[in-house]
């Protein structure tokens, strides 16, 4: 479903990404792990499509099809989310307008016909009541004033309501105390199907513990160094990650 | 707090005008007054090619016709340019000094006075050398580490020796930033500038040490216009101080300068300035109108330039350095400080004109008023609409010591450009009683505390001065507001 | 001789041929100061700081002519708020249309009518007209006052008067004419006042509209201003607006402008009382040619007052947009708290911002502050909304949208604010 060959990655002169092959199937959920600067955000923007991540070599296939050609609107109709380790604040625009933007554009790109307002109005309260968030939090701006749990389960929510095939989740844990970690962690979980594939960022082991994920990696200097099944996170987490940094070294 | 406690210790030790002081000498003087034969005379003295004074002629005649600004938030009583001084030398042969030797002992005991090293061996023992050009009302009396700068082939001498010298330069870039037609004062420098400060770095030069000027004005009713031409050539760079001083005395007197650097390709000029002409008395009698024209132009890509100023003297103050990035990537930036105390006004800022391509520029300016002084920024920031992608921050503060003072901002922000961003932001409060309260109960006095807390408030200028004036500034800062509390 | 100052000499000849139909020695007098005050410099020029970013000499075209009386069809006006219960007054060219118009609250406390009938059948309004603000230093405020004979009058005194008073200003467009309404607004005694003011413009030709307003809100009394020029394509529309709020009162003031060839709105607050406060908030659109400038200044003279200023801009096209700001702390007026901020988007590579945010402050213990940006949209928030699918017009449009919006933050009453972000949403699709 999603294939990443000898990808490399610039930003600005820098090369962060230096040969990662990453290979995913459907229904599955890989957990990325590293050290900082290892080039973990890196490769969510870069699957998302923001500028200014040059890509010098390597291929991005999705569902057969080239990522790397398609904007970063198209890459969310076709099915990839990524849940923003920061998310942008956007005042003057309330969240339900933002939300209702975004899902009749997805919609629209799927073919799906959009909602109106009070179809949406239904569409989102489904969701808002599994992931515990009110009705003021759809009034206020897009995420302005937010804490970081609320900023966190809204990313949660647009995922739930774009109903993604590949959701990347960028450190999602980070900020977060352990009620919020518990509520996000449910939430997501309860998102997993058979038809949807997560690609989990995380720095710590933690998050892992509600997302149990079945591929772990370890991102080191820009490449994929060592891949396992959950247990390697616990090894992680006891051991840090230093034994890679000298294997690069 | 070693740092802390040395500047409190400074700031008591140092009495208010220390450089009020007149310095006896024969002085040689042109006639009072404003005319055509006196250009001649200032030009006949300087032995001037015949362009230079066609050109003093041409911004004479232009001169005439303009009308002095207005638009400043200053106020003074009408001046009468015919009852000045134009010309006032130190009496000492035609030629002017060979070495310093031939200085007047006079003159030389007046820098000793005011603290700067004339003699190259005074320079202390550890401090990084600096070279000094210094100008004494209308000419420039010594100019030391010539020799060692020579070496680089760094050209550092009192403009009226560069005329002679290397006419080519002067020709080419004398009014080349600050035409003879810009404003008011400065078509008044360019017809009777009589000396300042030469500086050419050549291609890919880093200068070795700090290059200064020490302004003095000394003779009464004498105008001192001076003119500056800085030339950073390719890859070069330079940090430049600039520091003044003045008698008290009970008359203003002017002072029109005018700034003119050049900064090409991937140089980097640095303009430090400490001014600190005599302010007039607390009844607001006597001080130096300081008007003056400062302009750099960022001519190549990846050119630099960044004016650093400490204005704590004058009566008046009316001063924009200024920066005209016209080379992609330039960067321009302005740093201010501008203290005003009993009955002085400043109206000082910048203008930051982008042209270049992906050019940025950053203000910091930080105003304090006390007394029953008006302190006013005033700064333009100008996107033109080739300036794509280029940027500004400007960040402006102002601290109000006292019921009777005035503080002003007046920015003005013009985009043409799309792509261009600025940001503007600016304050204005007094000095928290919360702080001075916390500083007094540890046992600091109230003037000490005012001028601790006033220095934490201008230390992101301040930094920027090289440190050879950083602690000379942190001083003049606390005695600047002297007698602004209780 | 120039352009500005023909037309100066064109509008002195106009006024001194009026034959105005209110005639009594006050407001004889009252006229012939505002002419004096207008001839003294006549319209301003580019030398004049106020006007340093707007050149009158888009006045081009403009006769001096007083508009003459037009009829207009009740069919010809869409009312803003024509859900809720509303007062309504209508003008065409300057004069009250009473068939247009339905005022349905009167009686204790309450006096709403057209200037023209307090001019005509009363001294009452001798004591408010051209006593609140001086003519001096706004010659358009002089020029309008030499003009004087209608426009709307509204006192309220000890009485909220919660039901908002329409109050539609058309510009019909002939020949080049000019009218000059005058206004004035009076909230006392723990009154409220909420006016939904409207400009419209019919038709391609120029026409300048010079509308003056006197406010005064005092002891525990609350004016919020509303208002929204859409002017014609060729329209001018300069207003003034003057101000003066006493104790323990608060003038609100919301701008909409998108509309006219060259739109002026200038406002002046003095708050002038204990615990006064001033909240100006507005937006302007401009595209194609339009020349938009907002000139605001806001005066604390007494202590404890506090003021807070939003204005926000959107410009495209070739489009001109001015802001210009002062906050004037005078000496003594200490616990002053003045905020100010002002943010522009050039949404174009010909568009153009002018800013000059500006403080003036003679006492110490105050608090003020102004921030001013102009940019472009952040490139972050963009990917932002374009990585949950949203195509990138459409993001853009959401977030200048959402940028302007913010401006209005502070209208409470939900219908409003609905016209508001319905009036920007208007001007993004067109």
């Amino acid at each position: 479903m999603l294939e990443i060959n000898n990808l490399h990655v610039n930003v600005g002169e820098t090369q962060i990404l230096k040969g990662l092959n990453l290979k995913i199937n459907s229904g599955e959920v890989h957990a990325i792990m590293g050290p900082n600067g290892a080039g973990k955000s890196t490769l969510s923007y870069v699957l998302s499509g923001r500028a200014g991540y040059e890509v010098t070599e390597g291929t991005i296939s999705y569902q057969g099809k080239n990522l790397l050609d398609m904007e970063p609107e198209k890459r969310a109709g076709e099915g990839i989310f990524l849940a923003f380790q920061y998310p942008v604040e956007i005042p003057g625009v309330s969240t339900m307008n933002f939300l209702k933007a975004a899902v009749n554009s997805v919609r629209k790109y799927r073919g799906d016909k959009e909602f109106d307002a009070m179809e949406f109005l239904k569409f989102v309260r489904e969701q808002t009541k599994i992931l515990n968030i009110s009705d003021d939090m759809l009034k206020r701006a897009v995420n302005v004033g937010f804490s970081g749990g609320e900023k966190k389960r809204a990313e949660v929510l647009q995922m739930a309501v774009l109903d993604p095939i590949l959701a990347v989740l960028d450190e999602t844990d980070s900020g977060l105390d352990v009620d919020a970690l518990r509520i996000v962690g449910e939430g997501v979980t309860a998102l997993r199907s058979s038809k949807r594939s997560m690609l989990v960022i995380t720095h710590y082991q933690r998050l892992l513990d509600y997302i149990i994920p079945d591929v772990v990696h370890v991102l080191s200097s820009g490449k994929i160094v060592d891949t396992g099944d959950k247990n390697l996170a616990l090894e992680l987490e006891k051991n840090g990650y230093e034994i890679y940094s000298e294997a690069v070294a | 707090m070693v740092a802390v406690k040395e500047t409190l210790d400074q700031v008591q030790t140092v009495e208010k005008y220390k450089y009020g002081f007149v310095t006896d000498i024969e002085a040689d003087q042109a006639p009072k007054g404003l005319n055509e034969d006196i250009i001649r005379f200032i030009s006949k003295k300087k032995d001037e090619p015949s362009w230079l004074l066609d050109w003093r002629m041409k911004a004479y005649e232009h001169w005439l016709g303009m009308k002095e600004p207005d638009w400043a938030k200053v106020g003074y009583p009408k001046i009468d340019y015919q009852d000045a001084f134009y010309y006032s030398a130190p009496k000492s042969g035609d030629d002017g000094p060979e070495s310093l030797d031939d200085v007047d002992p006079e003159i030389l005991e007046t820098y000793k006075k005011l603290g700067i090293p004339l003699h190259e061996q005074e320079v202390l023992a550890g401090v990084k050398n600096v070279a000094v050009d210094a100008v004494f009302d209308s000419v420039s009396v010594a100019t030391t580490f010539k020799e060692a700068l020579s070496k680089e082939g760094i050209i550092f001498c009192p403009i009226s020796e560069a005329v002679k010298d290397h006419p080519e330069l002067v020709r080419k870039y004398l009014g080349s930033v600050v035409p003879y037609s810009d404003n008011f004062f400065a078509t008044l420098n360019s017809a009777v500038f009589t000396d300042g400060s030469f500086v050419y770095i050549p291609k890919g030069v880093d200068c070795p040490m700090e290059l200064s000027t020490y302004f003095r004005i000394n003779a009464s009713n004498t105008g001192q216009f001076e003119r500056t031409l800085i030339i950073a050539d390719e890859g070069s760079k330079v940090s430049y101080l600039e520091g003044c001083t003045a008698p008290m005395r009970d008359e203003n007197q002017l002072h029109a300068a005018v700034v003119e650097l050049v900064v090409l390709g991937d140089a980097d000029i640095k303009y430090s300035t400490v001014q600190n002409w005599y302010p007039g008395d607390e009844n607001g009698v006597g001080g130096i109108y300081n008007f003056v024209t400062k302009r750099a132009a960022c001519r190549g890509k990846n050119s630099k330039v960044s004016w650093t100023q400490v204005e704590t003297g004058s009566a008046i103050t009316w001063k924009y350095p200024s920066c005209i990035l016209q080379g992609d990537n330039s960067v321009g930036e302005f740093y201010s400080v501008a203290i005003t105390n009993n009955c002085q006004q400043a109206d000082t800022g910048t203008k930051m004109i982008h042209l270049g391509k992906n050019t940025s520029s950053k203000i910091i300016a930080k105003g304090i008023s006390a007394g029953r002084s008006q302190s006013t920024y005033r700064g333009l920031v100008k996107m033109m609409p080739k300036a794509e992608e280029s940027r500004n921050y400007t960040q402006c503060d102002s601290l109000l010591i006292g019921k009777k003072c005035g503080a002003h901002t007046v920015p003005y922000i013009e985009s043409r450009n799309q792509s261009a961003k600025v940001e503007h932001e600016a304050t204005t409060s007094k000095i928290a009683d919360d702080q001075l309260f916390y500083c007094r109960q540890r046992g600091i006095s109230e003037e000490d505390a005012v001028a601790l807390i006033v220095n934490g408030f201008c230390r992101d200028v301040l930094q920027e001065l090289p440190m050879e004036f950083a602690v000379e500034a942190q001083k003049l800062v606390g005695i600047s507001l002297e007698g602004s509390v209780g | 001789m120039s352009l500005v100052s023909e037309i100066t000499r064109n509008l002195v000849n106009e006024q001194s041929t009026m034959q105005f139909p209110q005639s009594k020695p006050w407001l004889e007098s009252l006229r012939a100061d505002g002419i004096d005050a207008f001839k003294k410099d006549g319209l301003p020029d580019i030398n004049i700081e106020k006007w340093k970013y707007t050149n009158l000499n888009q006045l081009n075209g403009v006769t001096g002519e007083r508009s003459p009386e037009v009829a207009v069809n009740q069919d010809q006006i869409t009312w803003l708020l024509d859900e809720v219960e509303t007062n309504k007054l209508v003008f065409v060219n300057g004069y009250f249309k009473k068939s247009l118009s339905k005022i349905i609250d009167v009686g204790q406390g309450i006096r709403i009518s057209a200037l023209c009938n307090e001019l005509l059948n009363s001294d009452f309004i001798n004591n408010y007209l051209g006593k609140i603000a001086s003519t001096a230093d706004n010659p358009l405020f002089a020029l309008n006052t030499a003009f004087i004979e209608d426009g709307c009058s509204i006192v309220v005194e000890n009485c909220k008067l919660l039901k908002p008073i329409e109050v539609v200003y058309i510009s019909t467009g002939s020949n080049a004419t000019c009218h000059y309404p005058r206004n004035i607004i009076i909230a006392r005694n723990n009154a409220e006042i909420n006016i939904v003011e409207r400009h419209i413009g019919f038709g391609g030709e120029v026409y300048m509209s010079n509308g003056a307003t006197e406010i005064l809100v005092e002891d525990h009394s609350k004016i919020n201003h509303y208002r929204i020029f859409e002017d014609a394509v060729n329209g001018i529309n300069l207003s003034s607006v003057r101000a003066v709020v006493k104790d323990y009162s608060c003038y609100n003031s919301f701008v909409l402008s998108t509309g006219g060839r060259l739109n002026r709105c200038e406002i002046d607050v003095s708050c002038a009382g204990d615990r006064a406060n001033a909240s100006l908030s507005g937006v302007y659109t401009a595209r194609d040619q339009q020349h938009t400038d907002h000139t605001t200044r806001i005066e604390h003279l007494v202590p404890n007052t506090t003021s807070v200023e939003n204005y926000r801009g959107a410009l495209d096209g070739s489009a001109r947009g001015i802001f210009q700001g002062s906050i004037f702390v005078a000496v003594g007026a200490d616990g002053t708290d003045g905020r100010m901020s002002n943010k522009n988007l050039l949404l174009s590579s010909q568009a153009e911002v002018n800013a000059k945010p500006q403080l003036e402050i003679y006492a110490d213990d105050v608090q003020c502050a102004h921030g001013c940006t102009t940019g472009e949209l952040d490139d972050e928030a963009l990917f932002y909304l374009r990585s949950r699918g949203i195509t990138e017009p459409n993001a853009r449009a959401i977030l200048v949208e959402g940028f302007l919006n913010e401006a209005f933050s502070g209208i409470e009453e939900q219908t409003i604010l609905d016209v508001f972000h319905e009036k920007i949403r208007d001007w993004m699709v067109i």
